[in-house]
């Protein structure tokens, strides 16, 4: 089965406390093979964006290299939280082919995550790849017997600290989209 | 594929690809120039462990061009912003019996001399020189991609520095802060502040002098949007966000 869905993402903690703004900006493809008639395993592909501008904030420090020589930042800031994680998954489902399928699964695997600082033309980047773990609920909801139907799920995602970001990532994501059975 | 499904591929398809590009599109849309307007200061840690507690402004903006068609055209009109509130903002810190204008004419140009009754005007090889810790000098980058160059020569006020500042060497490196991260670009406002405490009373100048505080306000020339107001709150930033360091 395959599913393309686009994703609704809410921050949480420190994430939120750097990009408060939710993301409205998400897509996510996802394969699975079942094992037995409620099981299944796969993998899976998104990429969500966090963006959002901020004024008048505290100056930024940053980093010279030189000895003794400190530099700080002030301007409007162009914070951006990019996220893209390889994954693959299990799923348990409940009901029959052909009728409202709820599932609950988990996925794990890597998450690449790049958190951008725009300030005038300076950019200030971080990036890495992170461990990445996504327990998550949703419904396959069939239309008829057409092989094709509808996929809803509720995702938290939780990545690690990523190579020089300054916090791990966590969100919720709202996943709406269609799947198809072959 | 049966025919009854062609409508919703295609349909799905569309979707698909409006999702991604919606995931994909730059975000803002456009980018207002006062965005990109920033104020970064430099200071050396070891010089301004304690801050000095008097300053001269030199009175004239120097406009850094390299005298080519690729200079960014510039008639002076923030020269007046650049300055007074450069003057405002080290009265501010220093209060005006602290603070002199170095100024080539006893009547600086674009100075009210009622604004401060208490700051006075010094003019080179004329006036005796007071004790003064730091000198604090403006200038406007208008040529393109200028990455370390000297001043065009010293100029009435270097030269004045070299002769007559009493208890101080005579010699200012007025080059650009070798700070090598910094990128300049065209229209930036610069203010560089040189500790003259750094020198020694023989007049020996350290082999690493350098400017102690520099603030760099990009691009505050580059468009006609609000210069003037631009300029002036660039500046405030400036002093705002170094004033742990430089106010005594």
């Amino acid at each position: 089965m395959w599913s393309f869905n686009y994703n609704m993402s809410f921050g949480l903690g420190e994430q939120a406390d750097y990009i408060a703004d939710n993301s409205f900006r998400g897509w996510g493809l996802e394969g699975r093979g079942f094992l037995t008639q409620n099981m299944s395993v796969g993998g899976s592909f998104s990429w969500e964006v966090f963006d959002q501008i901020y004024r008048d904030l505290e100056p930024t420090t940053l980093s010279t290299g030189v000895d003794n020589v400190s530099a700080t930042i002030s301007g409007v800031q162009y914070r951006y939280i990019n996220t893209l994680p390889i994954l693959v998954n299990a799923h348990y489902y409940l009901g029959q082919d052909g009728s409202v399928r709820p599932y609950v699964g988990l996925a794990i695997g890597t998450s690449y995550i790049e958190q951008r600082t725009d300030i005038g033309l300076t950019s200030i980047v971080a990036e890495g790849w992170g461990f990445a773990v996504q327990p998550e609920v949703g419904a396959m909801i069939p239309f008829g017997f057409t092989g094709v139907g509808a996929n809803v799920a509720a995702k938290f995602r939780y990545t690690t600290q990523a190579g020089d970001t300054a916090f791990p990532i966590s969100f919720f994501t709202l996943a709406i989209g269609f799947a198809f059975v072959n | 594929m049966k025919k009854q499904y062609k409508t919703p591929v295609r349909f799905f398809w569309v979707l698909v690809g409006l999702i991604i590009l919606q995931a994909c599109h730059p975000y803002p849309d456009s980018v207002p120039i006062t965005d990109l307007d920033t104020t970064t200061t430099i200071y050396n840690s070891d010089d301004l462990a304690t801050a000095p507690t008097s300053a001269a402004i030199v009175w004239e903006v120097l406009h850094i061009e390299s005298g080519d068609d690729s200079d960014l055209p510039y008639d002076g009109g923030a020269d007046d912003e650049i300055l007074n509130s450069t003057l405002d903002e080290l009265v501010i810190l220093y209060g005006q019996d602290s603070v002199v204008i170095i100024s080539e004419t006893a009547t600086p140009p674009l100075y009210n001399p009622a604004t401060y009754p208490g700051v006075r005007i010094i003019v080179p090889n004329v006036d005796p020189v007071p004790y003064i810790e730091a000198v604090y000098a403006p200038s406007v980058l208008l040529r393109e991609k200028t990455v370390v160059i000297a001043y065009p020569g010293y100029g009435w006020w270097g030269g004045w520095y070299g002769g007559y500042w009493p208890g101080y060497g005579g010699c200012y490196y007025c080059g650009y802060p070798s700070y090598g991260y910094v990128t300049y670009e065209v229209g930036t406002v610069l203010l560089e502040m040189s500790d003259l405490r750094q020198i020694s009373p023989t007049g020996i100048i350290p082999d690493d002098y350098d400017y102690s505080w520099v603030a760099i306000m990009r691009g505050l020339l580059g468009s006609t949007v609000g210069t003037q107001e631009r300029v002036v709150s660039g500046i405030h930033k400036a002093f705002e966000q170094s004033k742990i360091y430089l106010q005594p």
